[in-house]
């Protein structure tokens, strides 16, 4: 055996353990996609007194019990009726998913009756900030109809997102990509491309520059944006101080910073190791990957799969999906940063071979990458995307889909590269023409590569920091669990020749279901049925105008009472109460639905001295929408979408494999 | 059926064919709209179509029983959408097309076709509705006693077309008295205020209040055509009765007793509903001289009158015991006790009451307690039958026959 032959048996040898970790990779990404989520983010699924509620006396203290992830920090103020702080510290239980937060009571009761608001802010073991509000009252006095609204429209989940985090986070994965891709396609790709050919030595000097500045830069950014990420979340806690970063070093978040920022000061250590020569190549590039892995893992471990779906499961998709992005983003960096100044080292004659033998050797890795990345990046969005409209109604949903485009975008440039640019490598083989004749031709071509595999970079550059964005952002399936809660169901209707009445209720569990016969003036008005969670507190709004065809509906008062009487169709629920006029002229009353069921709600009232009564259909239902996050407990595995995202991302795991297969076979066939 | 038929006739012929209804005020105040008391006599009132004629309708939570008297059993139900349903008076239009009964659980007035036996609306109104009125052929009046408001419904388009606010403070329990003699107007009492009300029955609105003193209200209302006075309890303490010149509408006098008062037919006479007696007052004095009282051991309430023998009886339900009295009223003595059952009597009730309603020979009366309402034969003065209903029926009203 010669030393080629030698050294492509090596070579391998050294790519069946890659397709065998693909085909793993395959198996568990079916199982995983197969699986059902257990868990979810962490969100206030009760309290006690619960929102809207009505007690007699006030409580010694209030609790907040929240679902999905634990509470690292809570902080809560309950504002009593004269606008008052009443609560005390907020004290978080050992299973850290129950906040109490004591009460100060009044020496004089009758001073303590009214109404209680509570705003809390939580960080999540994610290292979100979840934030909400809710009112009791106490004592027979009603809920404030604008109070029941404010809180409503907190209960849904915050879409703002810190610029610093999410450039930090961004930063981070672009980091992590480059420190996981990078070691190994020089290991795989470069290296033996650039051995082969005559003026290996000076080309593989150059590579070793190249990529030691590369990962050392990737190794620098890596510690910087892990310190910002670290300081954005402690701020969480209270402004920057010692006295903070000692508090959030104390809790599990915080303790997770610190070994990640143990991580990578080792990572940093290796690099130093690698790149002043007191480790091996091999050594060196081997622990580079492996330590960015390693962050990479504590990176998954709080990502919004770990926390929202399932630690392990999460986590293990997230690491994968962040290492099929190393190997195919890492690897063009490579190529775009490091091969071109080996290609430019090596003598004209030899160019042809050692980009083309790059490019081949490197195609096998993104193509394995590409594979992974694609079909976890499908398995993510089967989590937290319920459904296509989610993609353009939050900001998790607008990030994901610029994110699809540009990948796709990468995805053509990366045919080009692979397709067209290599067969053109293959047929101006330098064996078959003169050195200046292939030269000219090589020059050319080469040149045309750099700039296509730079431009793809640029394009994936974008992509990771969109990812920063993305993991930065409540999931869509967050956003759409929240999303209409705050929102008022307007249903119109012409009560008489000359009056229109005006229905807003809500907040709303659902879209309303619509009949022909009513005026559809928004979304979630569009009919007849109002669906809403029982024990809400539910505002009605009633204003009576002049009809369209009679006037230009101008507000008009009702000369007699307006009431409300709601009946459960099923059972024995009646509630009668008259509405109090608001300041906007408008009739409002906030009313609690308690029987799960339907419901007929009669609005009466005398605007023009003419006496009118209208009867609208309620529906109270926790199933579906009904509870804010029982989407989120199974995840968003039940649309439609997701199980088409599942079996997209299964058959891309098989037919990436396949291809990744056929491509090693020719590899060993051309070698 | 022929001997139902036959038995009718027979009790028509012995009573004389007159019957006048006149009751307390709870538990349906379906002598509101008695013609006696208001002026308006049974000739006016058309009959009921075959379906519902000679018929009482028992308004029970869950069911709306029908009930053959000559028989003395359920004919039929009315349950589609009777649901936990509390009712206040039940009143027939005068043409007896239709039913009107105010059904306050869910703040409404039933309506119902008596041809078809159906409820063909629930019409919205204010909560809290006892009375209603059947001051013309066009109009029911319901009142809302959380709001003091009269609800006018068309009895054709069964659509509310005017409220009428007559309390002044927006609630309280209140009645109509309305009389031919007093053409468009009409006077609401409210236990929230301490006078009588003037309605402008046309205009649809109170145009003044006849202030009766400082304290109380007013409830139990009744006129006497003779006189032209109306009367007004003084509710809330105040233990007396003030009396009105409609003419003038200037208070004239005061009598020193309370309760209601209930005219009889040939509109000579008040009959006054005490604790534990009824009083007789003369309704053709300018002084309302007291005639004498009668002991009603028991309790009276819902007392319907009934001439038979050129003499003129009063049948009245006990509260306290499970008998409706018989009085002969020009001899001022309890002639009869009959068993009709027994009546809920919550240890907390302030005051018990108990319905009753009369027509072609018949004295009905709900037994809420035993689930059953008695129906007893006027002229014989005998129990027909406890017809089992369902428990809980508070109101009776009966389509009379044709006449």
């Amino acid at each position: 055996m010669s030393a080629d032959e030698s050294l492509e048996c090596k070579r391998r040898s050294g790519l069946r353990p890659a397709w065998g970790l693909v085909a793993l990779a395959v198996a568990a990404l079916i199982l995983t996609s197969l699986a059902t989520p257990v868990a979810a983010h962490a969100y206030l699924s009760d309290s006690d007194p619960a929102n809207g509620e009505q007690i007699d006396a006030v409580p010694d203290e209030i609790t907040l019990s929240f679902s999905g992830d634990g509470v690292q920090v809570a902080d809560a103020t309950v504002t009593g009726p004269d606008g008052a702080d009443v609560s005390g510290a907020a004290e978080i239980d050992d299973d850290s998913q129950l906040v109490r937060v004591p009460i100060e009571r009044s020496a004089d009761e009758d001073d303590a009756e009214g109404l209680y608001s509570v705003e809390w802010e939580i960080l999540a073991d994610d290292g979100h900030t979840v934030s909400g509000s809710f009112v009791f009252s106490v004592g027979d006095k009603p809920l404030d109809r604008d109070a029941v609204l404010e809180a409503h429209e907190d209960e849904g989940p915050d879409e703002d997102v810190s610029p610093v985090a999410a450039g930090a986070k961004g930063l981070l994965l672009i980091a992590l990509v480059c420190l996981i891709g990078a070691p190994i396609t020089a290991v795989v790709a470069v290296y033996p491309a650039v051995s082969r050919v005559e003026s290996s030595f000076r080309s593989l000097r150059t590579v070793d520059r190249r990529l030691g500045r590369v990962l050392a830069t990737a190794g620098a950014v890596l510690f910087g944006s892990v310190l910002t990420l670290g300081l954005v979340r402690a701020t969480s806690i209270g402004s920057l101080s010692l006295e903070t970063l000692v508090r959030f070093a104390d809790t599990p978040l915080g303790r997770e910073w610190l070994v990640q920022v143990g991580l990578t000061a080792l990572l940093g250590v290796i690099l130093v190791g690698g790149l002043t020569g007191r480790l091996p190549r091999r050594g060196w590039l081997a622990g580079t990957a492996v330590g960015a892995a390693f962050v990479g893992a504590t990176v998954g471990w709080t990502s919004h799969s770990a926390t929202a779906i399932d630690r392990f499961q999460g986590a293990a998709i997230d690491i994968a999906h962040l290492g099929g992005a190393g190997l195919w983003v890492g690897g063009l960096v490579v190529l775009a940063l490091v091969v071109p100044a080996a290609l430019r080292e090596a003598k004209p004659v030899d160019r042809n071979d050692l980009a083309a033998g790059t490019i081949r050797r490197y195609s096998l890795l993104a193509l394995a990458g590409v594979t992974l990345a694609g079909a976890t990046g499908l398995v993510l969005a089967s989590w937290h995307v319920p459904s296509l409209a989610a993609l353009t109604d939050s900001l998790y949903g607008l990030s994901l889909s610029a994110k699809s485009l540009l990948v796709l975008l990468a995805l053509g440039l990366g045919g080009l590269t692979r397709f067209v640019l290599l067969s053109r490598l293959a047929e101006h083989s330098s064996r078959e023409f003169t050195a200046a004749a292939a030269a000219d031709i090589d020059t050319d071509t080469v040149s045309t590569f750099v700039r296509a595999v730079r431009f793809e970079v640029a394009v994936l550059v974008a992509v990771l920091l969109i990812s920063g964005l993305l993991t930065s952002a409540p999931t869509a399936a967050v956003v759409d669990d929240g999303a209409g809660d705050s929102e008022l169901a307007t249903i119109e209707r012409e009560v008489t020749d000359d009056v229109a009445l005006e229905l807003q209720a809500g907040p709303t569990a659902g879209s309303a279901t619509g009949t022909a016969d009513e005026t559809e003036n928004s979304d979630r008005s569009n009919g007849q049925q109002l669906r809403v969670r029982p024990g809400d507190p539910i505002v009605f709004d009633v204003t009576f105008a002049s009809s369209a065809a009679a006037g230009d509906g101008e507000r008009i008062d009702s000369d007699g009472p307006v009431r409300l009487l709601a009946t459960a169709t099923e059972g024995d629920r009646t509630i009668n109460v008259e509405l109090e006029e608001t300041a906007g002229g408008t009739y409002a009353t906030v009313q609690t639905l308690p029987v799960e069921g339907d419901w007929e709600v009669r609005l009466t009232g005398s605007p023009n001295d003419e006496f009118v009564s209208e009867t609208y259909d309620v529906r109270v239902e926790t199933a579906e929408t009904g509870d804010a996050h029982a989407d989120h407990d199974s995840g968003a595995t039940g649309s439609p979408l997701s199980l088409l995202l599942q079996f997209g991302a299964v058959a891309i795991a098989v037919v990436g494999s396949v291809a990744v297969a056929v491509e090693a076979t020719r590899f060993r066939e051309r070698a | 059926m022929d001997t139902s038929i036959d038995r009718r006739r027979l009790v028509q012929g012995l009573s004389g064919g007159f019957v006048v209804g006149l009751a307390g005020c709870l538990g349906g105040d379906e002598d509101e709209d008695d013609p006696a008391e208001n002026g308006d006599t049974n000739d006016e009132n058309g009959s009921a179509e075959d379906g519902s004629a000679g018929l009482a309708y028992a308004f029970g939570p869950e069911t709306i029983a029908l009930i053959d008297p000559s028989e003395g059993e359920v004919v039929d139900e009315l349950a589609d959408g009777v649901d936990g349903y509390t009712y206040g008076d039940a009143v027939l239009t005068n043409d007896g097309n239709y039913l009107f009964v105010i059904e306050d659980s869910l703040s409404q007035v039933l309506v119902i076709d008596t041809a078809s036996r159906e409820i063909t609306a629930e019409v919205a109104i204010g909560p809290g509705g006892t009375h209603m009125y059947h001051p013309n052929d066009e109009e029911m009046w319901a009142h809302s006693d959380a709001e003091g408001t009269f609800y006018v419904i068309d009895t054709s388009s069964h659509e509310v077309v005017e409220t009428v606010e007559a309390g002044l403070d927006g609630e309280g329990h209140g009645k109509l008295l309305y009389h031919d003699d007093f053409g468009s107007t009409g006077y609401a009492t409210n236990v929230n205020d301490a006078a009588a009300h003037v309605i402008d029955m046309d205009a649809y609105e109170r145009v003044d209040s006849i202030e009766l003193g400082d304290e109380g209200g007013t409830h139990y209302k009744a006129y006497s055509p003779q006189t032209g006075l109306a009367y007004f309890e003084r509710s809330g303490g105040v233990g007396t009765t003030a009396v009105v010149d409609t003419e003038t509408n200037e208070v004239v006098d005061e009598l020193e007793f309370t309760g209601g008062l209930y005219l009889t037919p040939d509109e000579e006479r008040l009959g006054n509903i005490g604790e534990s007696e009824i009083r007789l007052l003369d309704a053709t004095s300018e002084t309302t001289d007291e005639i004498g009282s009668v002991t009603v051991e028991g309790g009276p309430d819902a007392l319907e009158y009934y001439e038979a023998d050129d003499t003129l009886y009063g049948f009245t339900a006990n509260t306290m015991t499970p008998e409706a009295a018989v009085i002969d009223l020009d001899d001022l003595s309890v002639v009869d006790h009959i068993d009709a059952g027994s009546i809920e009597q919550p240890e907390d009730a302030h005051s018990l009451h108990r319905s009753a309603v009369s027509g072609d020979g018949y004295f009905f009366t709900p037994a809420d307690a035993d689930g059953t309402v008695a129906v007893i034969d006027m002229a014989a003065r005998e129990l027909i039958e406890h017809v089992p209903v369902e428990e809980g029926v508070g109101t009776v009203q009966y389509v009379p026959e044709s006449e």
